[in-house]
């Protein structure tokens, strides 16, 4: 997840998007991290995420030699509810986990979801958007799918397919996105959102 | 990324889900990797899930509903006999791995990812205080791809201006002078999908910082995402908001908010 703040969209898509993250600062392994990243995990399955921590999240044993070495649960959850969050950063500041948790998705929204919960943000990240040579660049809606991976796994041509099989209906639009987010091992695609995407792209013909 | 040609039967299921887009069918109606441009994501490997049948069966059956004008196409995300084979690399090529593929640690960090913590644990480690700004660079981002010559000519730009690189970040770790953002000569032609130049400098210095990015980004031949960050006031404002607009940015509706939920390291870090 390396950098879900570069997710695209209107305002209104963007409504339905966050990506709720835990991070850990050294000590990984201690027991008590251990702890507090089970807690975080069962916190924000209890309010269904469009998708949830993955298992499968490793890391390979030799750089040299892609063969996964045994999984790290992983520690994040995408939301396409606002309510939902509201109420998991209540309860994930009530639970006092001690690790540092983070929410990609509107600035503004995301601070109400603080203030509810009676603190204040403490940190805040904007993207300034893409610069170079953006004629390099794809449609709008190939990028508003391809940056729901923090890695950039989603390739173009990918989201490009999709969007044919789609709209020559040989592949329903969970089909699709549940293909489209299956490269993101990070597990941060929102798969409502891509639904969205592709179905704007079948209307437009 | 290595294809067994022996295995492959030509079907170009693959070809969609290269993030580089250098995945052809050859001359030979198989399918070839541009190895230049492969960034060693092993993106199609993970979601060609290997079918297990007899390569010479498919290509006579596909040629066979060829002739009649027929065709047999498998599930987009199958190779019908399993034809890819990650290959063992060399430094350094294996640079591109540990930068494009989400799964490999890098050699020189052993973190995995293209960055580093940078304002996720902000409210643990106090790495931006008041008055700082980090901002973060990343190169080739959204899938175009960048090569460390486009990385050290960025930080090369930027290096003057007495800004920190993030010391633990992977790319710092390939400067061979991090006074002058002067890269290793052994890595400047590798390909990797993207990597972020992290670096942290003062509001005061950001309008020269940003200028700076942009005049660089100008001559890349590729792209790059920008991002901007500071620690929030008491009252939850963001200093580095008003100055960026007047500076001419549109800033994002979206973006990153560290809660401020973990325990500091140390309760006198600069707030």
């Amino acid at each position: 997840m390396t950098n879900t703040l570069h997710r695209r969209g209107a305002p209104e898509d963007l409504r339905h998007d966050y990506v709720v993250f835990a991070t850990v600062h050294g000590g990984k392994g201690r027991p008590e991290i251990a702890e507090a990243f089970r807690r975080f995990r069962e916190i924000v399955a209890k309010y269904e995420p469009v998708m949830k921590p993955l298992p499968n999240h490793g890391t390979y044993k030799d750089i040299n030699v892609v063969e996964p070495a045994p999984a790290e649960p992983g520690a994040s959850a995408t939301f396409d509810d606002y309510e939902k969050v509201v109420k998991v950063v209540a309860e994930l500041k009530a639970a006092d986990l001690g690790i540092s948790i983070n929410i990609s998705g509107p600035l503004d929204e995301v601070a109400c979801a603080c203030q509810a919960a009676g603190f204040t943000r403490h940190s805040v990240e904007h993207s300034l958007g893409v610069h170079g040579n953006r004629d390099l660049l794809p449609t709008a809606d190939v990028l508003e799918i391809n940056t729901l991976c923090g890695h950039g796994m989603v390739s173009h041509n990918a989201v490009r397919r999709m969007i044919d099989l789609v709209k020559q209906r040989k592949i329903t639009l969970d089909e699709a996105a549940t293909l489209l987010a299956r490269p993101c091992t990070c597990g941060v695609v929102n798969k409502t959102r891509a639904k969205q995407i592709l179905e704007r792209a079948r209307k437009l013909g | 990324m290595d294809i067994d040609k022996n295995k492959c039967v030509g079907c170009g299921n693959c070809i969609p889900w290269c993030t580089m887009g250098v995945i052809y069918i050859g001359d030979d109606g198989r399918a070839e990797v541009n190895t230049d441009e492969c960034v060693e994501c092993s993106n199609c490997y993970r979601m060609m899930h290997p079918e297990g049948m007899n390569p010479t069966l498919v290509r006579t059956v596909r040629k066979a509903l060829g002739m009649v004008k027929l065709s047999y196409n498998q599930p987009i995300d199958m190779c019908p006999a399993g034809a890819f084979v990650p290959p063992k690399l060399e430094w350094p090529r294996t640079l591109r791995r540990s930068f494009s593929d989400p799964l490999a640690p890098h050699e020189l960090t052993g973190i995995g990812g293209r960055g580093t913590e940078e304002i996720k644990t902000n409210d643990v480690t106090g790495r931006l205080g008041k008055g700082d700004v980090g901002v973060v660079i990343e190169l080739g981002r959204p899938g175009i791809g960048a090569r460390f010559r486009d990385f050290e000519r960025m930080a090369m730009a930027l290096a003057p201006l007495g800004v920190n690189f993030e010391p633990m970040n992977p790319l710092t770790a390939l400067m061979s002078d991090k006074t002058t953002g002067k890269f290793r000569d052994d890595v400047l032609d590798e390909k990797v999908l993207s990597a972020i130049i992290e670096i942290k400098t003062t509001l005061d210095a950001l309008p020269t910082v940003l200028a700076t990015i942009d005049g660089v980004a100008r001559k890349l031949p590729t792209v790059l995402s920008l991002g901007v960050a500071s620690r929030c006031e008491p009252d939850g404002s963001i200093p580095h908001e008003a100055l960026v607009r007047d500076l001419g940015y549109k800033l994002s509706y979206n973006g990153k908010t560290n809660l401020g939920l973990g325990r500091p390291l140390a309760p006198a870090h600069p707030q």
